[in-house]
């Protein structure tokens, strides 16, 4: 009897089971693309490597999009948290590990604020982060950069390659200040936030600037 | 932009919708083939969401497109399923079925729980099963513009909380009613009497159910939750009509059956309105 039971049991168990594995589904999760197999130059972990905290009170993102073909539109995010590691400033090497808090968005306009929340573009329930994560950096003259890293946002990452521009260094009596500030520009339907742009509405290509101010105790 | 979307995510759907709908309203010839009415307001509904956001984008990206594609498979099961369900209890089972098989693709941000989503398609089944109550008994223009009515309700609250492509293909579907209404009334044809049938109260219940909770998992304004949990429950409006005063009088019914779903979907709004309107105030103090 248990033998003519035994494939009923099994197809029971396997139910259970599926039903089982699917309370522990994680929700879908973006492809990640790979960086490019440019060479990358590992940040040196000398002893003089110097790691920053980002002050999340005096950091920034700003963005800015074409409206309608007409004017320009600005946005912002206040919530940029990460570390900036350096090593032989200012002629040394530079890692970024920066994220923001999508859900900080702000234009400003409280309805507005809702849409860009929304799926229609920045999705906060489902992305309430994007990050740039460097893998590279390159010393230019003066006090710029050269830094590639992942760009992940909206679920999709890609690696992008930016000038950073050093602004300033201080001692304060809370300890050492460092300041960075890089510009670049993507197209957002890359990132799968197409909302408008097939209809002109809002453009596709997207300036971004973000203003770092780091301290180190 | 508002031309395109009028015409892309709006109008042609919509025609579409209504065209299949209203053609298998006049299939009578066994009387079978409105079990995909359904059907049709889920294509309206899938062929609007499309419009707004790309297929080929969403296996990665853009889970709110699980709702459209829930609706589609829940509309071909429950279409399929009445094809051969004859006694009450297995096409209760159907719609279970239908609702449930929803359920399970949706999902989405707050509904990541299975059992979750589980309530959620056993109570758009019970939902569906006390429209389809009033829907076969009063296959008439006036249930389709209550029924066109009541999605109104979602539509407008998930624009309000800021998420317009998923308004618009609710708007869709309730644009595809007052379509098939008109076409009632302009022809006057005695053979359009299955209305949308269990099949097509199915999918509106759904669609108002699925609707509301895939905006409220999307929700960034925090509007308050009665105001979703109405505009789910706003095609149950229908059952005003009913009332034992009201339902012995024709016109009367027909009235009461529209301002029941009118005012649950008005209701859902104007709670989410007051709520924004007061958080703008409180923020400008």
């Amino acid at each position: 009897m248990f033998l003519s039971l035994a494939p009923t049991l099994t197809f029971a168990a396997s139910l259970l089971f599926m039903l089982v594995a699917n309370t522990q589904q994680s929700p879908v999760v973006a492809p990640v693309v790979a960086p490019t197999t440019a060479q990358t130059t590992q940040n040196k972990s000398a002893a003089d490597a110097t790691v920053w905290k980002i002050d999340d009170t005096h950091s920034m993102g700003l963005f800015r999009v074409q409206h309608s073909g007409a004017g320009m539109f600005w946005g912002r995010f206040d919530g940029v948290t990460g570390i900036i590691t350096t090593s032989g400033i200012p002629t040394g090497t530079l890692a970024l590990d920066v994220s923001i808090d999508t859900n900080s968005v702000s234009s400003a306009n409280k309805d507005l604020d809702g849409h860009l929340r929304s799926p229609d573009f920045f999705s906060v329930k489902e992305f309430p982060t994007m990050t740039f994560v460097s893998t590279s950096s390159k010393k230019l003259p003066g006090n710029m950069w050269e830094v590639s890293g992942n760009l992940t946002m909206h679920g999709v990452t890609k690696l992008i390659t930016t000038n950073v521009e050093m602004t300033g260094q201080a001692e304060s009596p809370r300890g050492k200040k460092i300041g960075f500030e890089a510009v670049f520009t993507i197209d957002r339907s890359e990132f799968g936030m197409s909302y408008g742009v097939e209809k002109n509405a809002i453009g596709n290509s997207v300036r971004i600037t973000v203003a770092l101010e780091a301290g180190s105790s | 932009m508002e031309m395109q979307i009028l015409l892309f995510g709006i109008a042609l759907p919509s025609f579409v919708g209504a065209a299949f709908g209203i053609w298998f309203m006049r299939r009578k010839q066994a009387g079978r083939l409105d079990c995909f009415v359904g059907l049709a307001l889920a294509t309206t509904l899938f062929l609007s969401a499309m419009s707004e956001d790309s297929l080929i984008q969403f296996m990665a990206l853009n889970r709110w497109l699980w709702f459209p594609i829930s609706m589609l498979l829940g509309a071909v099961v429950v279409g399929a399923g009445l094809l051969f369900a004859q006694s009450p209890l297995t096409r209760t089972l159907v719609v279970l079925a239908s609702t449930i098989s929803a359920a399970i693709l949706l999902n989405i941000p707050s509904w990541e729980i299975f059992t979750n989503r589980l309530f959620l398609g056993v109570g758009a089944a019970t939902s569906a099963i006390f429209l389809a109550q009033v829907v076969k008994r009063r296959a008439n223009i006036s249930t389709y513009i209550a029924l066109s009515l009541s999605l109104i309700g979602p539509s407008v609250l998930v624009m309000l909380s800021g998420f317009a492509k998923l308004a618009i293909p609710i708007g869709a579907v309730s644009f595809c009613l007052g379509i098939i209404s008109l076409v009632h009334i302009a022809i006057q044809s005695k053979s359009l009497d299955h209305a949308v049938g269990l099949s097509g109260a199915v999918v509106i219940a759904s669609i108002a159910a699925f609707g509301a909770a895939t905006g409220f998992g999307y929700d960034t304004t925090n509007l308050p939750i009665s105001s979703w949990v109405i505009a789910a429950i706003a095609p149950l409006g229908l059952w005003l009509g009913e009332l034992p005063m009201i339902r012995s009088r024709p016109t009367l019914s027909a009235w009461a059956r529209i301002c029941g779903c009118a005012i649950l979907a008005a209701t859902a709004i104007l709670i989410a309105a007051l709520f924004l309107s007061s958080n703008s105030h409180s923020l400008s103090e």
